[in-house]
């Protein structure tokens, strides 16, 4: 891995190339803190904690068009593929926890032997540059799930600041060359090496930092909850503060469950994936009438036995990321980190 | 950069689609490469009905039996008894059936479906001659090569004999019977009226290279057959567990009675084998809704048997 370190400056000619060719999408100042796409490099803040919206909205839409279709065509030509949006992306300045997530995203819509051609395509045409933490939020607890304020995972360009500089303009980063896809977005850039001090300088401030953020319950105890917890009464407690509104669910990085709906007027229409969420009782509901989860606690418990028990059963790590949004989201405050330290003293 | 692969969703398979965390140089690289195109797994194939057949005297199950308008979409729809698709109307939505035809039977598929909801219910105002989307085939099936050389106990309650009707008729076809050992069927119904493929179930009990039992819960009009619960019907049949694999199909409550005398019969729950439905949408383990601890039934199931089922949370 190649590591240089840039001006700010630079940085922001480098960006002022890329808009030039192709989309940029960075965080935005607004009344939040929002990824939004941007045309020049003076609109992207760097000062933030996290966006507000998790990035796998530009992989995986809140609401996508699967097929277009004409009932008034011949019958061959009913269906319509939906065109691709994926154009090429450079998604610029998200946490290291937004690019673990895309990572944990592709072990479920790349799975052999489907593979989801609207997630893949926008994955695939997207450079992820990602912004290293130097502060933690208060809901922040990725290290306690395999991540951390220097974690490499998903980037494709990794940013240390390393100077703050007295003005927004003079600050000076450390940048890690992590793929080819992220050198390839230096091309005719000259980079300068970085000196061993500052590179040790920036790995000591983010283990530091790292240092800071205390570690929630044991998740490899919680791991075989589903085993030896699943019917015990601690569901029925946390689940008693849960409204069952999905925001937690739609705010995460990581989930991913979706519903398909037909929309159609006059012979025409659409067939749409649109988020949804195990937290709703019809999630489940089979067309019987059956339901296999008809109560809260089992949706509760769904919610965490998939992040923590059955992801990591089927693809090697937890469904999880620890940016905190549930945590800070949810309108009855619960805290993921609470339930968590519940479920481990059962386990 | 440009990307040659803009226009349609025929998209490139990444290197190593199952990366790990920690081997990030194997992501997706942002330039086309020589990659294998996929085809979307959400599009629809458009077949046409051709014979509807209502099936109980309830009007509430009926059979299409359709076929592909796209010759080559025969070649892409291959599959195996127990497998099932995602059956469409445009405009309507998608509901996962059973696949009821065995592909011995010929390029034409068969879905036997009960008008439970919205879907169902346009599919059952189609005439023949209209369109039905088929997306499939879905699910793991039944497992044929663990079954050759055992025998079959079919054992199937209701309208969830569809995927069973499949197996049987897959080991009945004469190049495949030589393949399995006995094949015993016991089916039942709570009356006559309610038996799917009734003619085709007297032509078997006439073949003399397998046992069919039938049965109702409650005879009615010149019904001559058994009356008696599947259970009950299995613990008086007795069929042998040597060698001999169960595949059971039904209502809760005829499995929750029929498992335990198969385990008396001597099956071991590794050779007890269960078809699910669950409600899903993708099919292909990705929306999230069918699970069953880890394991979708869209993709790991829906055949899953008994011993499997006994180390999953009883949440189905």
């Amino acid at each position: 891995m190649r590591r240089g370190t840039i001006t700010r400056e630079d940085l922001n000619e480098l960006i002022r190339r890329w808009t030039a060719e192709r989309k940029v999408i960075a965080p935005v100042r607004r009344d939040v803190v929002e990824l939004s796409p941007v045309g020049s490099a003076d609109e992207i803040a760097m000062d933030y904690s996290n966006t507000q919206l998790p990035t796998k909205r530009h992989f995986f839409r809140p609401s996508e068009v699967l097929l277009r279709f004409d009932l008034r065509a011949a019958p061959d030509r009913h269906v319509v593929e939906a065109e691709s949006d994926a154009d090429p992306t450079v998604l610029f300045g998200v946490r290291p926890c937004e690019a673990r997530s895309h990572t944990l995203l592709d072990r479920v819509f790349l799975r052999e032997p489907y593979c989801d051609p609207y997630y893949q395509q926008r994955r695939a045409n997207t450079a992820v540059v990602v912004l290293g933490c130097t502060s933690a939020g208060p809901t922040c607890f990725c290290t306690s799930v395999g991540g951390g304020p220097n974690d490499h995972a998903g980037a494709d360009l990794f940013l240390t600041e390393i100077e703050h500089g007295r003005e927004a303009h003079a600050a000076i980063y450390l940048l890690d060359v992590v793929t080819e896809r992220g050198a390839s977005l230096l091309t005719g850039f000259d980079l300068p090496e970085a000196d061993a001090g500052l590179i040790e300088h920036a790995s000591r401030a983010a283990a530091e930092l790292a240092a800071t953020l205390k570690t929630i319950a044991d998740l490899e105890r919680i791991r075989t909850a589903a085993q030896t917890a699943f019917d015990d009464p601690v569901w029925q407690a946390i689940c008693l503060s849960c409204v069952g509104c999905a925001a937690c669910a739609f705010l995460c990085p990581t989930c991913h469950c979706f519903d398909i709906q037909d929309e159609v007027s006059g012979g025409r229409g659409r067939r749409v994936r649109n988020w949804d969420a195990c937290s709703f009782a019809h999630f489940t509901l089979h067309a019987s009438g059956h339901n296999p989860r008809p109560e809260r606690h089992q949706r509760c418990r769904q919610r965490i036995l998939h992040k923590f028990t059955w992801f990591p059963e089927n693809f090697g790590a937890a469904a999880c990321v620890g940016c905190g949004r549930c945590i800070r989201a949810c309108p009855m405050g619960n805290d993921i980190r609470r339930w968590l330290e519940a479920i481990g003293k059962k386990v | 950069m440009t990307m040659d692969n803009k226009n349609h969703l025929h998209a490139p398979v990444p290197q190593d689609t199952r990366a790990s965390t920690a081997s990030v140089s194997s992501m997706p690289s942002l330039s086309p490469r020589e990659q294998k195109p996929i085809s979307n797994p959400y599009l629809p194939l458009q077949t046409r009905v051709e014979t509807i057949r209502v099936e109980t005297d309830d009007r509430m199950l009926r059979t299409f039996i359709v076929r592909f308008i796209r010759p080559d979409d025969v070649e892409r729809f291959r599959y195996r008894p127990g497998q099932f698709a995602e059956v469409s109307l445009l405009g309507r939505g998608e509901a996962p059936i059973g696949i009821a035809s065995s592909p011995t039977e010929g390029d034409a598929l068969a879905f036997t479906i009960h008008r439970a909801g919205i879907v169902t219910t346009a599919i059952h105002q189609l005439r023949p001659g209209d369109l039905l989307g088929v997306r499939g085939p879905l699910g793991n099936g039944f497992p044929i090569e663990r079954l050759e050389g055992c025998n079959l106990v079919i054992i199937g309650g209701g309208f969830a004999f569809t995927t069973l009707r499949s197996l049987a008729v897959y080991a009945m076809a004469p190049h495949h019977r030589g393949r399995f050992g006995r094949i015993t069927i016991l089916y039942g119904a709570r009356r006559p009226g309610l038996l799917l493929y009734r003619s085709e179930l007297r032509e078997w009990q006439e073949r003399s290279d397998i046992e069919v039992f039938v049965t109702v819960d409650a005879a009615e009009g010149e019904w001559s057959g058994r009356v008696g619960f599947v259970p009950a019907v299995t613990k008086d049949v007795a069929p042998g567990s040597d060698n001999a694999f169960a595949l059971v199909c039904g209502p809760p409550m005829m499995i929750k009675y029929t498992l335990p005398i198969l385990s008396d019969l001597g099956f071991p729950p590794e050779r007890i084998l269960l078809s699910l439905e669950m409600r899903m949408k993708c099919g292909i383990g990705i929306c999230g809704r069918c699970n069953i601890g880890p394991k979708y039934v869209c993709r790991d199931g829906p055949v899953f048997s008994l011993a499997e089922l006994k180390k999953l949370p009883p949440e189905y």
